[in-house]
């Protein structure tokens, strides 16, 4: 890998990153109605309008204000929440952590269910594991995690009253919102690993190490799965998308602190900085992650780099 | 395939059997009845029948999900046909925006149109279409490319057609297959994303739906949990119908 292509790589990720902002601003600008009516209420009465349209700078024109406010936010200042009154960044800075400890073990949960069935089931495909990792995975797909979080919160807080409702007060309280977030993603994983590892067990390096007398779990892990993992890795950062919005829901049904439920609350109380603020920050996030996958799968499989197929 | 279309032949009946009857009344004395004799799956707090809320709700899902699915689908594969045919500036245009779109998550995108401008029907739909058409946008142009050197694309030029008939008679019937496969996933994602917008207090709120009626249930998790359970897992087996259609319609694609 040459030094040139991650520097291109991560010049894309900051073009899309600014792109994204440029989109939601003018996402805000060119929407009918006035910023102002939507957040004060029409009833509003004309001085607090007028301070509200000088705070927002409304009154210049709309690119001259998102090129303003991207100067803001590449310089970590992203303007002040109207409806709690301090910089968003300072709100943004207090949530990451929270959302940060529910991505995180939801990504745990979704890859200690899909790499154990995705591995087993691509190496003996047809079988009992393999039937059932392809049912669950379907299945997990399908099921939206405003049903999968009401259904585990009913069997294990109210029925068993083994877990916490919801809140952040105790580590237990973590469990539950990350099953539900990392069980509802398990399921492109799952099915990607196992063609996968399927695919390479018929290949002739299997074949070979298997004639040099490798077995076991060397022939599965180091033969079988290496080869396999490349693409892994792109799913995986594709998956943080559906884990960022998966949070949202998640983090709304458990009443968890993160950046989903400031988004939910920011949109209720028509928060416009807040709710830019949230978006530019969660995208960021998710686009960095698709350049990292990037620059990790051409580390793994060196024929990405070259524009081959793995 | 016969699954999924009999799971969403059952809903459009429902749907419509909801329709025809009368609408749910209020009626405070039979709030919060427990499934069985009088209303299938119980009352909500309102005293009105959860059944016939969800048919309802089904049907605000589907009325959302397809007609987002088309749009998606339309406007994707036109502009990816066009990409993959014209190269060059259009080319990089487009592929350009459909990466920033691709940017922004699904429910993120839709949650902040929603929000600007305002939970109705038509916004939800515009929402979900233009979250959707990178997908569509990305899959044609991909598959333009490699149609674009096919013997029988290249006699289709030399023989002197103009452009736009070698798109619409040539490349559009031989992408069909996999634009299907596409929206039929696009559709499973649609509702599942009406449901969480709705559950989110950003759906239509004059129309039923199932995720709003989730959110509702929540409130009685401890004495009623079927309330919440039912609409959502409902969504469920809407989006998993579709997802079967997918599954059995990229199968057929891959030839077997």
């Amino acid at each position: 890998m040459s030094v040139g292509e991650p520097l291109r790589r991560i010049g894309t990720a900051l073009a899309t990153i600014v792109a994204v902002w440029l989109l939601v601003a003018a996402l805000v600008a060119l929407t009918p109605g006035d910023p102002v009516d939507l957040m004060l209420g029409e009833q509003a009465r004309p001085a607090a309008r007028e301070a509200l349209r000088a705070r927002l700078d409304l009154d210049s024109p709309w690119p001259l204000r998102a090129v303003r406010g991207l100067g803001g936010a590449l310089t970590g200042d992203l303007g002040e929440s109207i409806w709690l009154d301090r910089p968003v960044s300072a709100l943004i800075g207090e949530r990451l952590g929270p959302t940060a400890a529910l991505a995180g073990a939801g990504f745990l949960v979704a890859w200690g269910i899909a790499l154990p069935l995705g591995i087993l089931g691509g190496w003996r495909p047809g079988g009992r594991v393999d039937r059932w990792g392809r049912a669950l995975a379907i299945l997990t797909w399908a099921t939206p995690a405003f049903a999968l979080g009401p259904l585990l919160m009913s069997l294990f807080a109210v029925r068993m009253s083994w877990l916490p409702l919801g809140g952040y007060a105790s580590a237990t309280a973590l469990l539950l919102p990350a099953l539900t977030l990392g069980i509802g993603i398990s399921g492109p994983g799952l099915r990607l690993l196992r063609e996968g590892v399927a695919a390479q067990r018929q290949g002739l390096h299997v074949t070979a190490a298997r004639a040099r007398g490798v077995g076991g779990t060397r022939l599965v892990v180091v033969h079988g799965l290496r080869p396999a993992l490349a693409p892994i890795v792109q799913v995986a950062a594709l998956q943080f998308g559906a884990l960022l919005a998966g949070a949202v829901i998640v983090e709304t049904i458990f009443r968890w602190p993160g950046l989903g439920r400031l988004l939910v609350q920011a949109i209720a109380a028509r928060d416009l900085p807040l709710v830019q603020g949230l978006v530019l920050v969660m995208c960021s996030t998710w686009v960095a992650m698709q350049a990292l996958a990037d620059l990790l799968g051409r580390a793994i499989d060196p024929r990405m780099a070259r524009g081959g197929r793995p | 395939m016969r699954a999924g279309l009999l799971i969403i032949g059952l809903w459009l009946a429902a749907t419509l059997a909801a329709a025809l009857g009368p609408a749910p009344g209020v009626d405070l004395a039979a709030a919060l009845r427990p499934p069985g004799a009088g209303a299938a799956f119980g009352t909500d707090p309102l005293g009105r029948s959860l059944a016939v809320l969800m048919a309802e709700g089904g049907g605000t899902a589907l009325l959302i999900a397809l007609p987002a699915t088309l749009l998606a689908a339309l406007a994707g594969s036109l502009l990816g046909v066009l990409a993959g045919l014209r190269g060059g500036a259009v080319d990089q245009l487009i592929v350009a925006a459909s990466s920033v779109v691709l940017a922004v998550p699904g429910l993120l995108l839709a949650l902040t149109l929603a929000a600007l401008v305002g939970p109705r029907l038509e916004t939800l739909i515009a929402a979900l279409a233009f979250a959707g058409w990178p997908v569509f946008a990305r899959l044609a142009r991909s598959r333009t490319q490699a149609l674009a050197g096919e013997a029988f694309v290249l006699a289709a030029h030399a023989a002197g057609l103009p452009r736009r008939r070698v798109m619409t008679r040539h490349i559009a019937p031989t992408l069909a297959g996999t634009l299907w496969v596409q929206a039929a996933f696009t559709a499973g994602g649609a509702v599942l994303a009406e449901g969480g917008l709705a559950f989110l207090g950003l759906g239509d709120p004059t129309r039923a739906s199932l995720g709003a009626l989730t959110a509702e249930g929540l409130r009685h998790i401890r004495t009623a949990p079927h309330l919440a359970l039912l609409p959502a897992l409902a969504t469920a087996t809407l989006v998993l119908a579709f997802n079967l259609i997918g599954e059995s319609l990229a199968a057929r694609a891959r030839g077997n």
